[in-house]
């Protein structure tokens, strides 16, 4: 809405200020167009309060004299009615300065806007010495309304947001929580005490990143339904949780509270949400929630300690994950668990790089086929695999490129990668990753350099004992028309079936389905597991498929944490596009799997890259399958 | 053309523990083999409780044993046993891990050997799988009908023999146990007993026991052990006592080691009694008085390691009681038996519970030595008492003390007994006997279908 200059009164004595804007009007008192009071909030952000202008932008260019320096800064409105100034039209302005600027202590001059549209404010317009923050508060927007003041403070955060981004963002939060304080209508403490009909606590609040959280607490209920439950951050921003709650039964405190909550239901005091910030929070102390419910009763309740730490907030949210999936409760994983992995999991997209790429051995003109195998924690393999690689005159004429997802063993790789080329006689890349990227990523970061028209996503634990099996996969994938990917058979180390393509079961009671092999653990001549078919899915343990239909498909997906169904996810996205996923046995080579990857991670991934699985491609498997098992005569 | 497969399945393999169940099912399954009729493929349970050894596969139950791509593991690592009603208390280990085998590999017949750890379930899975194909199951112990480890000796009344179950008797030896318990598990083992085209008994009296429990008795059909011929051990003659008695087999409770321990005990305070009273006649007249010669036993035996504490502890405390006269030589494997046997005159079976058709009897008779056992079930059927061995009383120490007394003092006693001695019946004629079940069952599945 645009902002009009209201209640003019003629004073003589005004002093004219110069400029071209609606200030300049040469019969408006000086009263009306200078800045009666002002405060730095912190350094570099300085806060003022005086009349309402009419310039047309909310943020305005401003250009001030600080203790005889001239700064260029941007500055941001916002106009409120004054009841201290009798109804007057009042504004704040938050005059953000460039980093560095310090707390000054004179200001001298102020223009506001640019050109044309501008207000100058010299020496009598501006107030006489800047005072600190309380009084200017106490003299501007403290007597508003509560409403009224929670809309000053969104601004002020909107306003300071640039430079809560910048390094001396905590000493703008501390500042804004100070404002926060003095203007926050405070509500009766929480006590846990079965004589409240309202009682609660926040058990735990878990940073998914700077500015998404996930809440655990309770709140017991017992009078009246919940009218709010609103979050409040240390610098004041409000986020309203009431409808977005997950309730779910905390036996211990349900049985201390009402058996029935205010709604009339059976009492499910537990309290868990992932929520989202305007703007990222890095302050951990200073978090409370106001909650109050519908009969007007309230109370506020003070956070513990935000828990930070990367790793250990993940690993608790792939624990609570696989609790809550055998409790059969999936609304609290897709509303709330599952967005807050999947925004980790996008974080790590943002640091997926690739430092260099070193070519050891004479690099090639022109291929058929590139390698993508991803190292990681294990360089054994490497040695093993270019040992078979070298006996391959169809290796010799491939793109070999290695990604070293372990940053860690950068120098490793460095020391043994140019004497192994040579020694094997097998040209080959090296992709450095510039942090430890997981699976997904480091394949498609391979992917991305590859020449070749065809790509074999490898493990490097999958081992040919004899050349020509490059060759013959080619043929079978060239020789399938609409093919999508086509992967061989697999043989662990005692001769028993590891891979012969995969198919899905779903789980019985939970509905997750399963990601299972064709005859593993069965001897690998079984005439079953030696017809090439047709089939749900294959392992990218080793799987071809066309360059470009890889990238097409944007290529494995890094939603899963820690490598896990990226294989049988790309499948169900080719046969959503009409291509086939076959298996051929007419290539056989050893996977030793496993060797690499800890299992006791495994089995904590292993229940969210489940549920996710099935939660994207739930009817797509069904579909799947059934055309599977029509296929095979199984009706 | 493909030779129609058999698939056998055995709670344990003879690599991981040695037992008489699972030798066996091993040589019918090489015995078939060699027939060419059929391809056998056996399936053992691996892992525990008998094995350390761990899954050895991420999502696969299976694992091929070392060396033939025809013999498996399979674990049963994340299932429940429920050693009760003997079932799997997880079922996707049939309807899925054990369904995708049987339509792997598509078996003609299905021949069960023993179904402990792994569950009666797997007859059920089998019907649901392949309808048509005869399943077989062969009984080795009165399992389905006694929950004490199919022994059918009672916990009251000093491990008494137990001649048939019923609800009220089976809670008497397990009172935690209610009778309708016992009764839901006889129906249950019962209905997945009815999918079974065809049992084997390899003796007369436990077949009779399961017809008694009720199985139809046209649905049983005694079949021998079959044993890969031995060369009996040349009768020496020899100028010396035969009071060398050899006891094969597992150390545990009911197969009667103890009762052995007993009757030396005996033997010797006999012995020190006679030499006592001769002594004090030798004063009076100076005439030699013959001295009795007194058995000497070695004991060959396995996996006292997996027996109750008590029961360890109470084994090397008489053992230790009658070292002189007993020698504990420990386990053996299958092809010491000739050297062993070659070592003692005598076999014993002194087991205090009905037995089966015990294989150290046929073993025994292999290597032409005759045995002194209880006088009760299997092996009262399969030894002719003053024919090919000597009965003793079961559980009664004092009457094998006599019966040892007397094989070792009674010249041309042993030579007469050993010459009673017929071949155990061979493994060949048993194969025979077996692929023309497996034929004649597939005819009548086949026109049934």
């Amino acid at each position: 809405m645009p902002i009009k200059l209201e209640a003019i009164a003629a004073d003589p004595n005004a002093h004219e200020p110069r400029g071209n804007g609606q200030a300049s009007d040469a019969s408006r008192p000086d009263s009306l167009v200078r800045m009666h009071t002002g405060s730095w909030l912190c350094d570099g952000l300085l806060m003022l309060v005086g009349s309402a202008h009419e310039l047309e932008n909310g943020l305005l260019k401003a250009t001030l004299t600080l203790d005889g320096e001239v700064v260029a800064a941007r500055a941001e409105t916002w106009p409120f009615t004054s009841d201290i100034a009798r109804g007057a039209r009042e504004a704040v302005y938050i005059v953000a300065c460039p980093e560095g600027t310090t707390r000054g202590i004179a200001l001298q001059h102020l223009l506001l806007g640019e050109g044309n549209d501008s207000i100058e404010y010299g020496r009598p317009q501006l107030p006489n010495k800047l005072t600190d923050v309380g009084r200017v508060l106490c003299n501007s927007v403290a007597s508003l309304s509560t409403e009224e003041r929670y809309r000053f403070m969104a601004f002020l955060i909107a306003a300071s947001a640039p430079a809560l981004r910048l390094e001396r963002g905590n000493q703008v939060a501390e500042a804004l929580r100070n404002v926060r304080d003095a203007l926050r209508e405070r509500l009766a403490a929480a006590e846990e005490s079965p004589q409240n009909s309202l009682s609660g606590r926040v058990d735990q609040v878990k940073a998914v990143t700077e500015s998404m959280y996930v809440l655990r607490g309770w709140v017991a209920n017992e009078a009246a339904r919940l009218a709010r439950f609103t979050v409040v951050t240390p610098e004041g921003s409000r986020i309203e949780l009431a409808d977005r709650l997950h309730r779910y039964a905390r036996p211990a405190v349900d049985a201390v509270f009402g058996a029935t909550d205010g709604g009339g239901q059976a009492a499910k005091y537990g309290v868990a949400c992932t929520f989202s910030t305007q703007i990222p929070c890095r302050l951990d102390h200073g978090w409370l929630v106001e909650v109050v419910d519908e009969s007007g009763r309230a109370m506020e309740i003070e956070w513990p300690a935000i828990e930070r730490d990367e790793a250990l907030v993940r690993n608790t949210l792939l624990g609570e994950v696989g609790d809550e999936c055998r409790a059969g409760n999936d609304a609290l994983i897709s509303d709330h668990l599952a967005p807050a992995l999947m925004e980790i999991q996008r974080c790590l997209d943002a640091e997926t790089r690739i430092r260099k790429v070193v070519q050891y051995g004479k690099a090639l003109e022109r291929a058929t086929v590139s390698l993508v195998v991803p190292l990681y924690g294990r360089l054994d393999f490497l040695e093993q695999q270019l040992a078979q690689f070298g006996q391959d005159p169809e290796i010799a004429q491939a793109d070999v490129i290695y990604v070293l997802d372990s940053p860690e063993l950068d120098k490793a790789v460095t020391d043994i990668a140019a004497p192994l080329a040579k020694l094997y006689g097998v040209p080959l890349r090296v992709a450095f990753m510039e942090n430890n990227s997981g699976f997904a990523r480091a394949t498609n970061a391979g992917a991305s350099l590859a020449t070749g028209r065809l790509l074999l996503l490898m493990n490097p634990d999958v081992l040919p004992d004899r050349p020509g099996w490059l060759g013959r996969l080619v043929a079978a994938h060239d020789g399938i028309p609409n093919v999508g990917a086509v992967a061989p058979k697999l043989v662990y180390e005692d001769g028993a079936v590891q891979h012969a393509g995969l198919f899905f079961h779903r789980q019985p009671g939970l509905g997750l389905w399963n990601n299972e092999h064709f005859f593993k653990g069965l001897y690998h001549r079984l005439p079953a597991a030696n017809v090439a078919r047709r089939v749900p899915a294959v392992s990218a343990a080793c799987m071809m498929i066309a360059a470009e239909l890889y990238r097409d498909m944007g290529g494995l997906s890094g939603q899963y944490v820690q490598g896990d169904y990226e294989d049988s996810d790309l499948c169900l996205r080719l046969f959503q596009v009409g291509k086939e996923v076959w298996y051929t046995p007419e290539v056989q080579l050893y996977h030793l799997e496993g060797q690499s990857y800890p299992s006791a991670l495994r089995s904590l991934t292993s229940g969210y890259n489940q549920w996710l699985h099935t939660h994207l491609h739930d009817a797509t498997i069904e579909k799947v399958m059934a055309d599977f098992r029509a296929g095979e005569g199984q009706g | 053309m493909e030779k129609p497969k058999v698939l056998y399945i055995c709670h344990n393999h003879p690599i991981v523990r040695p037992g008489g169940a699972e030798a066996y099912a091993l040589e019918l399954y090489e015995g078939m083999r060699q027939h060419g009729e059929f391809e056998p493929i056996f399936v053992a349970k691996g892992g525990p409780p008998l094995s350390k050894r761990k899954q050895p596969h991420p999502g696969s139950p299976f694992g091929l044993v070392d060396g033939d791509p025809n013999q498996y593991f399979v674990y049963t690592e994340g299932y429940e046993f429920d050693y009760l009603y003997g079932s799997m208390v997880g079922k996707e280990f049939y309807t899925k891990h054990f369904h995708e085998f049987l339509l792997a590999y598509k078996p003609a017949v299905v021949h069960f050997q023993h179904t402990l750890f792994l569950g009666y379930d797997l007859i059920r899975e089998v019907r649901n799988t392949l309808p048509n194909v005869p399943i077989l199951y062969t009984l080795h112990e009165y399992l389905p009908i006694c929950h004490r480890q199919g022994q059918m000796i009672r916990t009251i009344g000093g491990n008494e023999l137990c001649d048939r179950e019923s609800p009220q008797r089976c809670n008497e030896c397990f009172p935690d146990v209610s009778p309708q318990t016992f009764f839901m598990r006889k129906q249950f083992v019962q209905s997945h007993f009815s999918l079974v085209d065809q049992f084997i008994a390899p003796c007369h009296f436990l077949r009779q026991k399961y017809i008694d429990w009720g199985i139809p008795a046209e649905k049983i059909v005694f079949e021998e052990y079959g044993r890969h011929p031995v060369k009996p051990l040349p009768e020496k003659i020899e100028d010396r006592p035969r009071n060398r008695f050899g006891f094969f087999g597992q150390l545990n409770p009911y197969k009667g080691a103890t009762v052995l321990f007993d009757a030396v005990k005996h033997f010797k305070q006999e012995l020190a009694a006679k030499t006592a009273s001769s002594r004090g006649r030798r004063s009076s007249a100076a005439c030699e008085v013959p001295v009795d010669i007194a058995p000497d036993i070695r004991i060959h035996g396995a996996n006292l390691d997996l027996q109750p504490g008590t029961f360890q502890n109470e084994f090397r405390a008489m053992l230790e009681a009658t070292k002189d006269r007993v020698a504990m030589v420990g386990q053996y494997k299958h092809e010491d038996l000739p050297r062993l046997m070659s070592e003692i005159d005598w076999v014993i079976v002194p087991s205090t519970w009905w037995e089966n058709s015990p294989l150290v009897i046929q073993e025994a008779f292999g290597y032409g030595r005759p045995v002194i056992c209880s006088n009760i079930g299997g092996m009262a059927e399969k030894v002719a008492d003053r024919v090919n061995g000597l009965h003793f009383r079961v559980k009664d120490p004092a009457h094998l003390s006599q019966v040892l007394h007397e094989a070792a003092n009674s010249p041309g006693l042993w030579e007469a007994l050993r010459r009673g001695i017929r071949p155990p019946y061979s493994m060949s004629e048993h194969v025979n006997s077996v692929a023309n079940m497996y034929r004649s069952l597939r005819r009548r599945k086949a026109e049934a279908a």
